[in-house]
């Protein structure tokens, strides 16, 4: 039987269904069965740094991991729906959203190599450093650069200028202001990879996502889910001033900066020394002589401004410590001693400008009651049968005479 | 014989308690008033002292050639902390508390070292030497006039046997001379003599309301001159850390 009032209602009804299904769609359901998830569990992330100490978190990123181009492995969680869809993965801010993956209006994101065709409920991907922070550094091509970003605004105190505004399609984000009165300064060391210099001039850490999305070909997101990351590529300036004196096998340092208002980021100091602390010093040719007192020569090894080679480290210091001795070194050798910040990202920074110090044999408090012929020491233990042993054991005997009597009374 | 001596003992303290009580304290019918200066209140077992003061170790004193403290440390005066608690274990009527004190304190000389090819120059080398003096001394305070005639002073003296843990270090590490470690302990007899001023008697009562709330019976600045002869009875063998000093602090009794 013909009902023309089905008939129409139906008609009527399936716009309405077919609205319902493509904006449906736009969210997070599939055109087909199955649910579309992307879950990271907490402990889906691994590192492969070995110089990484157990304090450091995991989502921290410094210099010598971009450097060392450091891999972050991710174990993801995909819903039973995934095979209709393309794992995408994304670096830079809210990159679920589909405006910000487009390269040719804000570029906040860009894309990671990694993602594919799941086939798979699992999914393992390992992204390098490099490829995440390529949107916020000199390796960053998004873009046609037509034009450049806005530059940043002057800094007033310790974490230098702003950074400046993101790129309107430039091949460069705008360059940061110039920092405030302190010496505080984000200058990349000389020979770092473009991938591991930032475009901006903030010195502070920085927020960025790496995003994992199933997506569909017009790049439309059906499920994702993201991890956090920090990143800072800079250390601390040097201190402005760095002075050493005469100790013996030592260096005893002292520094300061120009400006009390430090970068709250530094976690401490490394000292520079050389020649090294274990260099052969007759293969350079060195021969100390208590007799004379050497003078430094011209240093190749320690360059002010220039990351310092690790060899050469000569002692530490902590965080608000202003003073340190530079340890294992040899008397009557003239040393060149530098100073570089550490901060909590395990960052060094660049050296200081070095200063001479030359150890010499010096007679402290015990070797000067020694040599006055006190014959004390030796430890909390130590004891001499020459040390009147007889008054002691007077005592001991009165104090036993004392408990016995006490005994015998009682 | 022990239980005589012990009930005669109990006898006097408590004639005496009752004695002074009946003297001094007034009633009505809000309670007591007047002067507290019959001690009534909380058991009083101990006291502790908070001490300050100065401390230049006798250490020039065990040596036969020159004066390596000086010479490295200079002659200013160097200073201390410490802390000792007694244990008031035996009251005497009509004299004070008897019984045994713990103490402890703490004093560090630090200085440059001095250049051994020359002398009379000053590297930047820092050189310290840090003493820990403990000792255990029989207290006895006679409080009698403070109990017994309301004069706020208690007098008291010490007297047992000290020592003290030393060490050197040059620059930040321990010092060592020709292989011997530059650390060690030195002992030998303790003296003082000191007097305390009781505080309760400028607010009597704060000093009922930390009796009642805290336990605190008494509490007393005090100034002491005290002696340690630390050179294991006149050995030269031991680096003698002791002084003969003066020392100020706090104590209360509880």
């Amino acid at each position: 039987m013909f009902n023309l009032r089905r008939v129409f209602a139906f008609w009527a009804v399936v716009p309405l269904l077919l609205g319902a299904a493509g904006s449906a769609q736009a969210q997070t359901t599939p055109p087909t069965g199955g649910t579309v998830t992307v879950t990271l569990p907490a402990t889906g992330v691994s590192r492969d740094h070995q110089d990484r100490v157990s304090t450091t978190p995991i989502t921290q990123i410094n210099y010598k991991d971009c450097v060392t181009n450091d891999e972050v492995t991710f174990s993801l969680n995909l819903g039973t729906g995934y095979a209709q869809y393309a794992l995408e993965i994304w670096a830079g801010d809210s990159c679920d959203t589909k405006a910000t993956r487009t390269p040719a209006t804000t570029a906040t994101c860009w894309k990671v190599p990694g993602g594919g065709q799941p086939n798979s409920i699992t999914y393992t991907v390992t992204v390098k450093v490099q490829d995440i922070l390529y949107g916020r550094t000199g390796g960053n091509t998004i873009g046609d650069g037509s034009t450049d970003g806005t530059s940043g605004t002057g800094g007033t105190d310790a974490t230098g200028g702003n950074g400046g505004g993101a790129d309107t399609g430039g091949t460069d984000s705008g360059g940061g202001g110039t920092g405030g009165s302190n010496t505080v300064t984000n200058e990349p060391p000389p020979g770092a990879p473009k991938e591991c210099v930032l475009t901006s001039a903030v010195v502070a850490p920085q927020t960025i996502g790496v995003y994992f999305l199933l997506v569909n070909g017009a790049q439309d997101s059906f499920g994702g889910t993201s991890w956090k990351a920090t990143y800072k590529l800079s250390a601390s300036a040097p201190p402005d001033h760095v002075s050493a004196t005469t100790g013996e096998n030592i260096a005893p340092i002292s520094w300061s900066y120009d400006s009390t208002n430090v970068d709250t980021y530094i976690n401490g100091y490394q000292f520079y020394c050389d020649p090294a602390p274990n260099a052969d010093l007759a293969d350079a040719g060195i021969v100390p002589d208590p007799d004379v007192v050497p003078i430094c020569q011209d240093t190749t090894a320690l360059i002010p401004g220039t990351l310092p080679d690790e060899n050469y480290k000569c002692g530490t210091a902590g965080r608000t410590a202003t003073h340190g001795n530079a340890t294992g070194l040899v008397n009557n050798v003239a040393y060149h001693v530098a100073v570089a910040s550490t901060d909590t990202y395990l960052n060094v920074g660049n050296i200081s400008e070095t200063t001479c110090a030359v150890p010499q044999q010096v007679t402290g408090f015990f070797e000067a009651y020694r040599n006055a012929g006190g014959q004390g020491g030796g430890g909390f233990c130590s004891f001499s049968p020459q040390r009147r042993p007889a008054v002691l054991f007077t005592m001991l005997g009165l104090g036993l005479c004392l408990v016995l009597r006490r005994r015998r009374a009682t | 014989m022990k239980r005589l001596l012990l009930v005669l003992t109990l006898g006097l303290l408590g004639s005496s308690r009752v004695a002074s009580a009946q003297t001094t304290r007034n009633v009505d019918e809000f309670g007591a008033y007047g002067p507290n200066t019959t001690r009534d209140g909380s058991p009083q077992i101990g006291a502790v002292e908070a001490r300050f003061g100065a401390y230049n170790p006798r250490v020039d004193k065990s040596v036969p050639n020159g004066t390596p403290y000086a010479d490295t440390f200079g002659t200013k005066t160097r200073y201390m902390v410490g802390l000792e608690g007694d244990w008031q274990v035996l009251r005497i009527p009509h004299l004070g508390t008897l019984g045994p004190g713990l103490g402890w304190g703490y004093t560090r000389a630090s200085g440059l070292a001095r250049l051994t090819s020359d002398p009379e120059t000053i590297s930047g080398e820092q050189t310290s030497l840090t003493i820990m003096p403990i000792y255990l001394v029989a207290v006895l305070r006679a409080d009698v006039f403070a109990r017994e005639y309301g004069i706020p002073l208690v007098p008291y003296a010490k007297l047992g046997m000290g020592t003290a843990l030393w060490w050197s270090s040059d620059g930040g590490d321990q010092a060592y001379a020709d292989g011997v470690k530059g650390s060690g302990i030195s002992f030998g007899p303790q003296y003082a003599l000191g007097g305390m001023f009781l505080l309760d008697i400028l607010d009597q009562q704060t000093a009922r309301d930390a009796d009642v709330s805290l336990g605190i019976n008494n509490s007393y600045i005090f100034g002491e001159w005290y002696g340690s002869e630390l050179d294991a009875f006149g050995s030269n063998k031991r680096l003698n850390a002791g002084a003969n000093t003066w020392v100020v602090g706090l104590a209360i009794e509880f």
